[in-house]
């Protein structure tokens, strides 16, 4: 029942977001809110900012891949939205984002360095959602393993985690 | 120059060699070294360094906010928990990155990151517990926590100093090593420069040598090329077929084809006449077949070869080969000779003409002098005559100088018929066996009264082997005789020596070498080298004293010449001469141990005149004489030994023909005529055979002739007749006599052609006669008559009286008996006597 309702909810955001030629507002996030857009969007839902739950991040494009990291032991599984998805999905324009964080942790990125197969925007790990100790809420990772381009100084400073907050500028 | 930059050039390419494999080693270097740093360089760029302490002030961060919140709430006994929660959170967070994370985890680090997770995992072990217990416990607890924290705080900072001690400990290492390594890297490029313009540097010489070697070659080609077209020879090139590659402009000119029309075409049918054609096809398959060429390489040949316009003219050509680009090529030189060979023949016929008109002088010269003896012989004679009938002391002075002078002319006479027979190859050499050693020791004892006359030594021997030798004794006595009478006239203190040996022994002959040596004046060294030539005195007055034509040597040397050997001189001025003679001789058939006379009959002992004028000839009678037992007695000239017969009988008188005072002739009718000798046997000794002496010695009553050279064979012929006829009896097939007449009448050789004839002829008409059943009575009957004609001349009595018989036969009608004889007993004769003739001929 749950799940359906989900899939309802998430049918709609598609649905909004497919109107994404003008600016409307998106049905307000219904559980906890996972994350907070703001600045130059086209979709907004509470006071001109577009807030998340993880129902309506679960209706965008599902993407996961399985690395290690050098903050954990093992090779996790990270299931979340592709942030181009995001940035496809809310209409954000502009030239950088903003990250932020709940330990006050913000990185700033030039939106051209959005690629298509990361960073993802993870929500799950091991399936699991992540609590603030294990770094989430949300915690944007690259899959590191794949490709050496994903393990340099500056892809590590951009792995964020316990994101709530992103913020698109001009 | 050339070959010393050419071994320049080679050590050259051998250091080019050497930089090039050495750059590249260093280029390798480079590329290794290049890898390593990259690799170093990514080690550091994908190094987590800066990433510890990062994370280290982050945790301290979260720790510190931690505390704070821990405080406040401390103090704060009513306030939210919420935001003390969230802090212990995020700390928690963190403090999981230490755990499970690599962040803290770097080389060199050893067990300080397992203490540091160690530290946190305990600390959160014990404090998580209490933040999600409840409030209340939790207020309780707060101040218990913020010291547990303060504490945390102090145990994880030890752990991170020395974590980031030992991490920059690390990172010197690495920056060490990667200086190290950019150093290196300097280096190797550094060198690698370095070696990049050597090997420029020696390139670029190679490249000025080979361009110098190129222009080296160019000049050699184009002086080559002017060579061929200046050359005075016709040059043609040739390939292995024949073809012309190559054809010089004086082949244009010898030849009469232009170059264009040369080139490509055949040699075969340009050059080479039809006749010569086949050959050249045949050498050049060879050459092809076989690499060789008999032609090639092998000096200059003549051969013709044909002009333009047909005509065939001689060539002298060389031809070699060489291996081209296309195979093997021929160079042929060819150089028309038509006029130098016009030039040869010319100069043949001149020289030729030359020669007849020399030969013809010489003969006129023997001719001349042959001639001259007779009258000489006429006024000698009448000098004679007016010498006995001369009373008056002035008159038979003069009368002796005319004689004296008579004799002289009579001996440059003979001198020059010496040299002109001698010149003219009429000499003609005898052949016999004599002992070398007795034969000179004979000869130099002749020598010896003169030597004591003028008190000077005369010394011989004959060292070494003696050998029986075959040759002409005689000759080789005239010149040691010359050489010797030589010696003794120039020498007045000290004397002659004669040595001889053999010198040279090659298989069955033997060089004999003879030396005889004086103290005399010796003679300038300007003259020894033509006193061997035709009229050469060295001292004027030896000339005038009337003793030779200065001939003597000359004809040592014609007779050493003709007998196949050689003499010469050496002389000191003022010590003496040594004039020396090598000729070689066949080994003689019989022992030199075994007496000359063994083998003949014992002689009865005699008393023998010797009338000589000359004392080499007296002596050399007397020593034969001596040895054959005889009892000698001298006399100097033809009156002395007439007056010698008279008053005691000799049983033979040896009378030289020709002497002064008186000759043999007038001594022999003096002889004759009254005394105790008027029957003695008187044989004349004469060097001169003519017929015309022969009749004139016969007419003065002598009884044999001695022809010289005397040997110790013909003497003992001509001393007795009936020792003669015991050793060897008549037999009838040749006439001895008749043979003896013969060789005084014809000489020696003439009676040698004429045996040679008689065997031929002689063989040809016994074969005839042999053949009789075919012949008609007539016929046979000539033949017979021929037959015993030809046996009559040889004084073959048995064939001649065989051949009469049987011709009387035939005349008187009964052939048929003649010819039962001449089948029975012609052949068997006919071959006896034609192995006597034939001894004869090898005698």
């Amino acid at each position: 029942m749950k799940s359906f309702l989900r899939a309802m909810c998430g049918g709609a955001l598609i649905l909004s977001l497919s109107l994404s030629a003008r600016a409307e507002e998106v049905a307000a996030p219904k559980g906890e809110v996972l994350l907070t857009l703001s600045g130059s969007l086209e979709q907004t839902n509470v006071d001109g900012t577009l807030q998340l739950d993880q129902a309506m991040l679960e209706a965008l494009p599902q993407t996961e891949f399985t690395t290690s990291t050098t903050w954990t032991s093992g090779t996790p599984t990270f299931k979340g939205v592709l942030l181009k998805d995001l940035i496809a999905a809310v209409g954000a324009k502009g030239g950088t984002v903003t990250l932020q964080a709940v330990n006050d942790y913000a990185v700033t990125m030039p939106l051209a360095d959005v690629g298509p197969e990361a960073p993802l925007l993870a929500f799950l790990m091991d399936g699991e959602t992540m609590s603030l100790r294990d770094k989430g809420p949300i915690w944007m990772v690259y899959p590191y393993d794949s490709n050496e381009k994903f393990r340099t100084e500056e892809t590590y400073s951009r792995s964020i985690w316990q994101l709530t907050q992103i913020i698109f500028a001009d | 120059m050339a070959g010393q930059s050419q071994a320049f050039a080679g050590m050259a390419r051998a250091v080019r060699a050497v930089l090039v494999v050495v750059v590249l080693l260093s280029l390798g270097l480079l590329i290794l070294l290049g890898l390593r740093i990259g690799e170093s360089l990514s080690e550091l760029r994908s190094e987590a360094n800066d990433n510890l302490h990062w994370n280290l002030s982050q945790l301290e961060v979260d720790l510190v906010r931690l505390g704070e919140e821990m405080r406040v709430n401390a103090i704060q006994k009513d306030g939210s928990l919420k935001e003390l929660r969230k802090r212990y959170d995020l700390f928690y967070s963190r403090a999981q990155n230490a755990v499970g994370g690599k962040g803290y985890s770097a080389p060199g680090l050893r067990e300080l990151p397992q203490t540091f997770a160690a530290l946190l995992g305990a600390y959160l072990a014990r404090e998580t517990p209490l933040i999600d217990g409840p409030d209340a416990t939790l207020r309780e607890n707060l101040p218990a926590m913020v010291d547990r924290l303060g504490t945390l705080r102090d145990s994880l900072r030890k752990v991170s100093i020395e974590m980031v001690d030992a991490l920059a400990e690390v990172g010197d290492e690495k920056r060490e090593a990667l200086s190290g390594l950019i150093r290196q890297m300097t280096l190797a490029t550094g060198a690698t420069i370095f070696l990049l313009a050597a090997l420029l540097a020696v390139v670029a010489w190679l490249n000025k040598v080979a361009a110098r070697e190129q222009r080296l070659s160019d000049q050699v080609s184009r002086r080559l090329a002017a060579t061929i077209d200046s050359a005075l020879d016709a040059i043609i090139v040739s390939d292995d077929e024949g073809r012309i590659i190559q054809y010089s402009p004086s082949a244009e000119r010898t030849f009469g084809y232009s170059r264009a029309e040369a080139l490509g075409r055949d040699l075969a049918t340009l050059i080479i006449p039809a006749s010569l054609r086949e050959a050249h096809a045949a050498g050049m398959a060879r050459m092809r077949q076989t690499g060789k060429f008999k032609m090639v390489n092998n000096g200059r040949i003549q051969l013709s070869a044909l002009h333009r316009s047909g005509r065939e003219f001689p060539v002298e050509l060389a031809i070699s080969s060489a291996e081209g680009d296309q195979g093997r090529i021929m160079i042929a030189f060819l150089r028309d000779i038509s006029d130098r060979l016009a030039a040869e023949t010319e100069l043949t016929s001149t020289r030729d003409k030359a020669l007849a008109a020399g030969r013809a002088k010489t003969e006129f010269i023997a001719v001349m002098s042959h001639e001259m003896r007779t009258p000489l012989n006429g006024v000698i004679a009448s000098l004679e005559l007016a010498s006995g009938m001369a009373t008056d002391p002035e008159l038979r002075r003069f009368i002796g100088l005319a004689q004296d002078s008579a004799q002289l002319l009579l001996r440059h006479a003979n001198d020059v018929l010496d040299v002109t027979r001698l010149e003219s190859g009429g000499l003609q050499l005898t052949t016999e066996d004599f002992d070398i050693e007795a034969h000179l020791s004979g000869l130099v004892e002749t020598f010896r009264p003169i030597c004591d006359e003028k008190r000077i030594s005369l010394r011989y021997a004959m060292t070494g082997e003696r050998p029986m030798l075959q040759g002409d004794p005689f000759r080789l006595g005239q010149i040691v005789r010359n050489f010797l009478s030589n010696a003794i006239k120039f020498t007045n203190i000290g004397g002659v020596t004669v040595e001889a040996e053999v010198s040279e022994q090659r298989g069955s002959s033997r060089v004999i070498e003879i030396r005889v040596t004086d103290t005399g004046p010796g003679i300038p060294y300007a003259d020894q080298s033509r006193i061997f030539e035709d009229f050469v005195m060295l001292d004027p007055s030896f000339g005038r004293t009337g003793e030779g034509a200065g001939l003597g040597l000359s004809i040592c040397r014609r007779l050493a010449v003709a007998m196949g050997g050689e003499i010469g001189v050496e002389s000191t001025p003022g010590e003496g001469s040594c004039f020396w003679l090598r000729i070689p001789f066949a080994l003689g058939r019989k022992s030199p141990t075994a007496p000359v006379t063994e083998d003949r009959a014992p002689m009865a002992a005699m008393d023998v005149l010797v009338v000589e004028d000359n004392a080499t000839n007296r002596a050399v009678l007397g020593e034969l004489l001596r040895r054959l037992g005889q009892q000698v007695t001298f006399a100097f000239d033809g009156e002395k030994g007439a007056a010698a017969a008279a008053a005691h009988r000799y049983d033979v008188i040896l009378m030289d023909v020709s002497m002064p005072v008186m000759d043999g002739l007038t001594a022999t009718r003096l002889i004759r005529k009254s005394g105790a000798s008027k029957n003695s046997r008187i044989v004349a000794v004469t060097a001169h055979s003519m017929p015309e002496d022969l009749e004139r010695i016969r007419a003065s009553g002598m009884d044999d002739i001695l022809t010289k050279p005397i040997s110790s064979g013909n003497l003992i012929r001509v001393l007795s007749g009936t020792a003669l006829l015991m050793a060897k009896p008549a037999d009838g097939l040749l006439d001895d006599d008749r043979i003896a007449e013969l060789r005084l009448a014809l000489g020696a050789d003439g009676l040698e052609r004429l045996a040679v004839k008689f065997l031929g002829d002689g063989g040809d008409l016994i074969a005839r006669l042999s053949r009789e059943e075919t012949l008609a009575s007539e016929a046979l009957s000539a033949l017979c008559h021929e037959a015993a004609g030809l046996a009559s001349v040889l004084g073959a009595a048995k064939l001649r009286s065989l051949c009469a018989k049987a011709e009387d036969l035939c005349r008187s009608g009964r052939a048929e008996e003649a010819r039962h004889m001449l089948r029975h007993d012609l052949e068997p004769l006919w071959k006896e006597t034609a192995l006597t003739v034939k001894s004869l001929l090898q005698a």
